[in-house]
């Protein structure tokens, strides 16, 4: 009989059977036609050596049956609510709220949706510096024209600008805040978004600044922020803001405790729920990134939960990055890194976006292609979702 | 979150001989790190630990999602097998894989393997690798396919993922390098009954797709029921307006069921495939290929910021393409860094490399992703120097002199408590060039001539050699 006559054989008297069981067996040949998975593929030629191997180390497998399953249900534990924050021009001329949200960041299977994606500021100082390189090639014909860099923030798609006043800082220019009230003034002439007002750290100084800006803000009838108030200057801080009916940014620096405190004693001297946001500081990708996901997420999470001291919207600097050696070294220093006008924005964005998995409502941003990618996530989390399913499996096959 | 097993439901299983075979002193630091995945259950001898007894602490112990192991030897990767819902619970145990895709046509196909096989960065005391290569196959040609797997797996040491849906096409790659362990892409509602067959005649995990949840389970529960002991679930990676949600969405749902509320349906390890984008978006300019480029990268930091157990990228084959991975590796170290551990380091006086009392000595903070990196760039540049690390509640430099936990008095005081000039004989001291607004205030605090270095320690190489006069400094020190 031909050994095809014998497997014909074979498979005849095998059909209908599952499993087979051989015992006292004994093989001895050259080769073995295996077939591995009858009638599907063809079989697979291999040395006698290896088939007998794979034999011994075959797993006994039960027949293969459709076992039809429902996705299991996931209960919705979030009873709490973010505080909603409203930044807004000239009564209502231009808006922008942050907060109000219900369930933890982009989801959507609790059968609730949050109602507005976090928002990006985009920086202007009011003096140009050493910036990296991605930063200078946008911006360094306007380093001295803070009005100009104001208008191109705001073309690049900003929902509000940052107006950073370090030069009034007495260890840096020492320049009287006239000056730089006069630049704000000027800046809210340019563009139709709300300005923040951004202080210099310096703790006497930051109050005054406040003081000024802030009455040119309620001047015309507009609310911003004070970025901000922290241990040192909140007693000052928040009198000024509920004087010019502003937002202020309560800043700790990643102490949950501290926050808690802070957060207790600005509600305590009047600052309204709807006024407040936090801003827990947000450590840069590769430098302790952790410390602020955490901490952002904690807060996100409590707050979900009802925790009523820390349900408020956040603010993150992801101008931080650029602090980052892989973000701002430069092709000559570091080429084993790539290309920097790629790395160095994808380093704010990286960020941001991780920023916002954890529970962000308000990124201040540096470098336009950052924002504007950002701003696109978000945008593309919020839309309505597409019932099409994307032809995504053909990336297996696709030959690039 | 499913509860943890507490340390003394399973120290009461143990005979508390502090017999010390597995290498620690007492039975309780045994089950410490056990708990910690630091020790396994298998090191605790048999004659102590009776199989049920075993057992029973086996079932204590095993986290809500499974681990899935690929690859053999050293580059073995374990994917899942995770307990903690959010970071800040625990911990995250093990770091998402990262896989760079391939496919059988490729024509530089095994220059860009051997590059990926030895891709490395080192950053932070840490050397970065990638995790997988997972091999395509375009050819539609099962003889190709396994005689190009083949040549891979024989090249490279970093484990592999075998990619087609068509099972003649598997089964002929797994009859070449089974021994090597390769993870199997993908079952789906139409061959998994081939697929599992295969992955369970050869004992090799497998991945189940499928863009709907439903099915997706189904095809894991329709597995696990013919045998297959080791799966992973890739639900699908659609990205952009209307699909991003989508995708995060299925991922967070088989998240909350498997860890926050301990469902076996879904126990499973996870894949991304952010390379999926590049077979919907076609790029015709540089402009459009890099915007691609950019959604692919941040497809993949929303999975790992969600602790997705493996993500398959396309970018990344070159040196060119660097920038992506550098990214993702990065962020990677980050998340997957023990939340236990606190951002502070000791304050104090040190040595690096071997100063004397002509050195200079650079005053940095106590925040430890800044002390760690400038002792590392010192030692880097081959500079003997003191390191002066100063109390700023750990914060970083920028960080501390913005917010005032970094002030000219606090670096007094430390020169004070630590005796700063006794050790030299020279009253220089180098601060960070992001502290540089404080120098006058820190001259007349501390009684030293301040020089400001430069704004990141990777220039201090460069700043010994061009700038650092300690004589010219000292003259001036000395006139005034």
């Amino acid at each position: 009989m031909s050994f095809e006559k014998i497997t014909e054989k074979l498979l005849k008297m095998l059909e209908g059977s599952e499993e087979i069981t051989m015992k006292d067996f004994e093989l001895i040949g050259e080769h073995l036609e295996f077939s591995v998975l009858p009638g599907i593929g063809k079989s697979v030629t291999m040395g006698t050596q290896q088939a007998i191997q794979q034999i011994a180390t075959q797993q006994k497998l039960k027949p293969a049956e459709w076992i039809e399953t429902k996705f299991p249900e996931i209960k919705n534990e979030y009873k709490g609510k973010i505080e909603e924050v409203t930044f807004y021009r000239k009564k209502n001329q231009s808006k922008v709220i942050i907060g109000g949200e219900t369930v933890p960041p982009y989801l959507t299977f609790f059968g609730q949706k949050n109602p507005h994606r976090p928002v990006v500021s985009l920086d202007v100082f009011d003096y140009g510096r050493s910036f990296p390189k991605p930063i200078k090639a946008i911006y360094k014909d306007v380093y001295d024209d803070q009005v100009a860099w104001a208008k191109r923030a705001e073309k690049f798609g900003a929902d509000m600008l940052t107006f950073h006043c370090l030069a009034t800082d007495p260890l840096l220019l020492n320049r009287p805040i006239k000056e730089d009230a006069k630049i704000y003034e000027k800046i809210l002439d340019a563009v139709k978004i709300p300005v923040i007002i951004g202080g210099s750290g310096n703790k006497t100084m930051d109050p005054q600044l406040y003081d000024q800006l802030g009455a040119i803000a309620a001047n015309e009838n507009s609310r911003t922020m004070f970025s901000s108030a922290d241990k040192e200057t909140w007693e000052k801080v928040i009198p000024l803001s509920l004087k010019y009916n502003q937002n202020v940014l309560l800043w700790t620096q990643l102490d949950i405790n501290d926050q808690i405190k802070l957060n207790k004693d600005a509600l305590g001297a009047g600052l309204p729920r709807d006024h407040t946001v936090i801003d827990p500081t947000c450590a840069t990708l590769g430098y302790g990134l952790e410390y602020s996901y955490s901490i952002y997420q904690r807060y996100r999470i409590s707050g979900l939960l009802g925790d009523q001291t820390l349900n408020f919207p956040t603010s993150a600097g992801t101008t931080n990055a650029w602090g980052a050696r892989e973000a701002w070294m430069s092709n000559d220093k570091a080429p084993q890194w790539g290309d920097i006008f790629k790395r160095g924005p994808l380093w704010e964005v990286t960020t941001a976006l991780a920023m916002s998995l954890c529970g962000l409502d308000l990124a201040m941003m540096f470098h336009p292609l950052a924002a504007q990618t950002f701003k696109g996530i978000c945008m593309d989390f919020f839309a309505e979702t597409k019932k099409i399913i994307l032809p995504i499996e053909e990336w297996v096959t696709m030959k690039i | 979150m499913v509860k943890r097993a507490s340390p003394l439901q399973i120290y009461k299983l143990l005979d508390r001989s502090n017999c010390q075979s597995c290498g620690r002193k007492t039975c309780m630091e045994f089950v410490t790190d056990l708990l910690e995945r630091r020790v396994k259950l298998e090191d605790c001898p048999e004659n102590h630990l009776p199989a049920k007894k075993r057992q029973q602490i086996q079932d204590l112990i095993a986290p809500p999602q499974s681990p899935l192991e690929f690859g053999k030897g050293d580059r073995m990767v374990t994917i899942g097998g995770e307990e903690a819902f959010h970071r800040h619970d625990l911990t995250f145990f093990n770091q998402t894989a990262i896989a760079v895709e391939v496919y059988d046509e490729m024509p530089d196909l095994m220059d860009v393997v051997k590059y990926l096989d030895g891709f490395a960065v080192f950053r932070i005391g840490e050397n970065l690798t990638l995790d997988a290569i997972a091999i395509r196959c375009t050819s539609n040609n099962p003889e190709m396919y396994a005689k190009t797997v083949k040549l891979v797996a024989d090249a490279v040491k970093i484990p592999l993922i075998l990619c087609s849906f068509n099972i003649e096409i598997l089964s002929a790659a797994v009859a070449q390098i089974k021994d090597k362990k390769p993870l199997l892409y993908a079952a789906t509602k139409e061959n998994w009954k081939e697929i599992g067959k295969l992955a369970g005649e050869n004992n090799l995990p497998v991945v189940c797709f499928s863009t709907n949840t439903d099915e997706l389970v189904s095809i894991a529960q329709s597995l696990e029921t013919m045998g297959v002991k080791n799966i992973a679930l890739d639900p699908g990676t659609m990205i952009g307006p209307g699909y991003s949600s989508a995708t995060l969405n299925k991922l967070m749902q088989i998240r909350y069921s498997a860890i926050r509320d301990g469902s076996a349906l879904t126990k499973y390890p996870t894949i991304g495939v952010p390379a999926s984008i590049w077979a919907i978006e076609k790029p015709k300019s540089d402009d459009d290929f890099f915007a691609v480029q950019y959604k692919e990268a941040l497809a993949a930091v929303m999975m790992l910021s969600v602790d997705v157990s493996m993500v398959i990228i396309h970018s990344g084959r070159t040196k060119e393409d660097v920038w992506m991975p550098l990214a993702l590796m990065t962020y990677r170290q980050n998340i997957f860094t023990d939340p236990r551990i606190y951002p502070r380091v000791d304050a104090g006086f040190f040595k690096v490399g071997n100063p004397n009392r002509k050195s200079p000595i650079f005053m940095t903070s106590n925040y430890r992703m800044t002390k760690i990196p400038v002792e590392q760039d010192i030692k880097d540049s081959h500079i003997d120097a003191w390191l002066l690390v100063v109390d700023t509640e750990g914060l970083g430099i920028e960080a501390g002199v913005a917010g005032g936990q970094l002030s000219s008095d606090k670096i007094a005081e430390a020169v004070k408590e630590f005796k700063v000039f006794d050790a030299v004989d020279h009253r220089v001291l180098v601060i960070p060039g992001m502290a540089a607004r404080l120098s006058g205030a820190i001259e007349d605090d501390a009684n030293c001539y301040v020089v400001v270095g430069p704004g990141d320690s990777s220039g201090l190489q460069k700043y010994m050699e061009k700038e650092w006069d300690l004589d010219k400094y000292m003259k001036e020190y000395n006139e005034r």
